[in-house]
């Protein structure tokens, strides 16, 4: 075991720093009604780094990363927050589309891949799929699909005589519509629905199908997890800067132990959070699924608590400012409810944790 | 970063396992794993197996009989034993003032202190606290006042654990009132046959004799028994603090603790079935394991990143961490036990009790650990001092 970066880990860290730095620092936030459009070069950007590829083998042009590597590029992007789905558009994309000849496409950010999933109303169940195919032709509706406007094809789970199966649809499809918007926290996503669209492919189906949705979900949440840990060591800094400028009473807030002692309670949630990610980023390199499943579940469970906690901390720790649109606590706090909200809340990863969880027998 | 086992440290893993096993008696496990009581006997039998092994101060230089382990090795062997119901070592002598003689200690005080706290011959305890001194350390008041080659030592010390089996005691005491507090402690070794020192028990809230108050009526100690110069001992005993907090988290123990609750749990029938199918306890059984699931991390990030003394705001961390999973683990076993934790019975938990006892054999140390853990949030540096540490680091 060797708990330090590599030199390539390290180089791979400060290079994701220094893009979302040039790309994303005094990015006004300021005002979400106003349309903040996706911008291709940004996509293109991240290809042109390597990190389309970065789960993807040598060999196959990829980086050759793990979990691990997947875990630090996300928290560097949670730093921002870069408001690119890069868990959905990468991570999940690349699992689901695995071995379908897109990898060239997709590495150089030409081609952009949304995985349409979810369904409304199913809340967080994947496998609650009523999209269906007949003759080739895939009926249904999708909800909450980062990039779905800009994408250029659909991975869509649905039905083919009662089977479960992935299917390429592309964007432009004639009977494919899209309403589009942005999310609490200013990403581009969309409503998907699907009336006798013709699909270009059959992915996969049945078992390997539902193996592809559930492991590349779980890459995902390792994704959004470490995320999350980058919007909490963002707010934690803040905060602890802010406690230590900001004078009230003639002393700086940071001289009051009613401050300190939540400050400490917020460190430590973000150093919380960071060790289960590593967990389960452990975990999905190498364990078989029930230990995976379960350790991601844990990183899911605790990013979503203590992002809640260090968010809402923050924001009280700064007082009228941490209401404001304008100050950046509120970007993170929106990016941190929207991860909360994403494949699984910290009730639903806390409930198949607590199946999964190993016990004696009886 | 690889965050795998590498198969040295598997083997490594099995190696500690099978002493564990093969040394460390089973009646001692047995009464580990049950949450009995230890005796002195039990803790110096284990102490000496660890002795002969050369496994008894793996913290210390190597050339004093340390081992030259990794971070990672000595979590795996903090774990492995914890896991087989092994005793945790009494860290006086070993951990507290061992690392304060090597360090500051004369020549002579190293030939004549070292070896018998390796081998387990003598037996230390640790006099800092004062009834007027807990967390406020500092404002201690145990005087030590030079006449001749002695040292007159009066005061009393207290919550000073198991000094009832000590041979000695190292003491935080005053030898100038006219500086600032923290500039008039000296470190000392005191004999404990030396005529003026009386024990007396404390009973804790689990109806336990485990921690003492420590009298001094002019008790002549000899100069040479003060470690490092006069009036530089706060500087010690902060050494003290930074030095071996590898085990600090007790990540191990708190595995070995799930381990059982989750047995009681399955025992346990509620309702028609096992209290673990309860979809609500077995919730809380699972926000624990993954509380502590990260706390093996953190313990590991916190001692591979130390080259050295771990920094006294990563081990706060680890200590308070820690300490609320240990009080929530006596917490959930006696939710899980229930009304059977209800009989007193502290003598079913000693070694002379033949008799069957009230209840599941489970259920008897429930109630007694719940209320004895309690102390590890308020020991160490309370978790508030804690806090109040970590803040003073980070936010300066």
């Amino acid at each position: 075991m060797d708990l330090s970066l590599s030199d390539e880990q390290r180089l791979l860290v400060e290079t994701v720093e220094r893009f979302v730095a040039d790309r994303y620092s005094g990015t006004d936030h300021s005002d979400l009604t106003k349309d903040a459009p996706f911008r291709r070069e940004d996509w293109v950007s991240l290809a042109e780094l390597g990190l389309m590829g970065l789960l993807r083998d040598e060999d196959m042009g990829g980086f050759g990363g793990g979990p691990i590597e997947l875990a630090l590029v996300a928290e560097s992007l949670g730093r921002g927050p870069v408001p690119l789905p890069y868990w959905s558009s990468v991570v999940l994309a690349g699992a689901l589309v695995d071995g379908q000849g897109m990898g060239a496409a997709m590495l150089e950010g030409e081609l952009l891949v949304a995985p349409a999933l979810l369904e409304p109303g199913a809340r967080y169940d994947l496998g609650s799929v009523s999209t269906t195919v007949e003759e080739q032709r895939i009926s249904g509706a999708k909800t909450v699909v980062p990039l779905a406007e800009e994408a250029d094809c659909f991975v869509v789970s649905a039905l083919e005589a009662g089977e479960l199966g992935l299917y390429l649809v592309g964007r432009n499809a004639e009977g494919v519509s899209v309403r589009s918007y942005q999310t609490q926290d200013g990403v581009r996503t969309g409503e998907v629905v699907l009336e006798k669209a013709l699909i270009e492919s059959r992915i996969a189906s049945g078992e390997e199908a539902l193996h592809r949705i559930e492991t590349g979900a779980d890459l995902a949440r390792i994704a959004l997890a470490s995320e999350a840990v980058g919007c909490m060591a963002a707010l934690s800094g803040l905060t602890e800067e802010y406690l230590s400028t900001r004078k009230q009473f003639g002393r700086p807030l940071a001289g009051f132990q009613v401050l300190q002692h939540r400050m400490v309670e917020m460190r430590m949630a973000v150093e919380e959070t960071r060790s289960i990610v590593l967990v389960a980023a452990r975990e999905a390199a190498g364990s078989g699924r029930t230990e995976q499943a379960r350790a991601v579940s844990a990183a899911k469970t605790k990013a979503g608590r203590n992002g809640r906690h260090v968010a809402e901390e923050a924001v009280q720790m700064h007082g009228g400012m941490g209401m404001t649109m304008e100050y950046p606590a509120g970007r993170y706090m929106r990016r941190l409810m929207m991860i909360e909200t994403t494949l699984g809340d910290a009730d639903y990863h806390a409930g198949r944790f607590s199946r999964l969880m190993a016990v004696p027998a009886a | 970063m690889d965050l795998s086992y590498t198969p040295e440290e598997e083997a490594f893993r099995a190696e500690v396992r099978a002493f564990a096993i093969e040394k460390i008696p089973e009646a001692i496990r047995d009464k580990v794993r049950r949450g009995r009581h230890l005796e002195k006997a039990d803790f110096v039998t284990a102490h000496k197996a660890f002795a002969e092994r050369g496994w008894s101060v793996p913290g210390w230089p190597e050339e004093l009989g340390g081992c030259d382990w990794t971070a990672v090795q000595k979590h795996i062997f903090d774990e492995e034993l914890a896991l087989a119901s092994v005793p945790g070592r009494i860290p006086f002598g070993t951990n507290m003032a061992a690392p304060v003689i090597i360090e500051f200690g004369s020549e002579a005080q190293k030939e004549r202190f070292l070896p018998p706290i390796r081998s387990g011959d003598e037996w230390w305890c640790q006099g800092f606290s004062e009834p007027g001194a807990g967390s406020d350390l500092a404002s201690l008041t145990t005087r030590a006042v030079l006449d001749g080659d002695h040292y007159i030592i009066n005061g009393q010390k207290t919550w000073t654990t198991l000094a009832q089996y000590a041979d000695w005691i190292f003491c935080l005491v005053r030898t100038d009132t006219e500086v600032k507090q923290q500039e008039g402690i000296s470190f000392i070794l005191i004999d404990m046959k030396t005529p003026g020192i009386t024990v007396r028990p404390i009973i804790l809230l689990d109806g336990r004799h485990e921690v003492n108050e420590v009298f001094f009526e002019d008790v002549r100690v000899p100069v040479e028994n003060r470690v490092g110069e006069e009036n530089k001992g706060w500087t010690y005993a902060k050494h003290l603090l930074s030095h071996e907090r590898t085990g600090i988290a007790r990540v191990g123990h708190s595995k070995h603790q799930l381990g059982v609750l989750k047995q009681i749990a399955t025992s346990e029938q509620s309702e028609g079935r096992s209290l673990i199918d309860d979809p609500y306890f077995r919730a809380k059984i699972a926000e624990l394991e993954m509380d502590l699931m990260a706390l093996e991390m953190t313990n590991l990030r916190v001692i591979a990143a130390a080259d050295g003394p771990t920094p006294l705001e990563q081990a706060g961390m680890l200590k308070i961490r820690g300490t609320e999973i240990q009080q929530r683990l006596t917490e959930l076993i006696m939710e899980a036990v229930g009304p059977a934790g209800q009989p007193y019975q502290p003598e079913a938990l000693g070694d002379r009790w033949n008799e069957p006892t009230i209840g599941p054999d489970y259920a008897v140390p429930a109630a007694p650990t719940y209320f004895n853990w309690r102390k590890s949030s308020i020991y160490g540096g309370s978790n508030e001092i804690q806090k109040t540490i970590i803040a003073k680091v980070m936010l300066g």
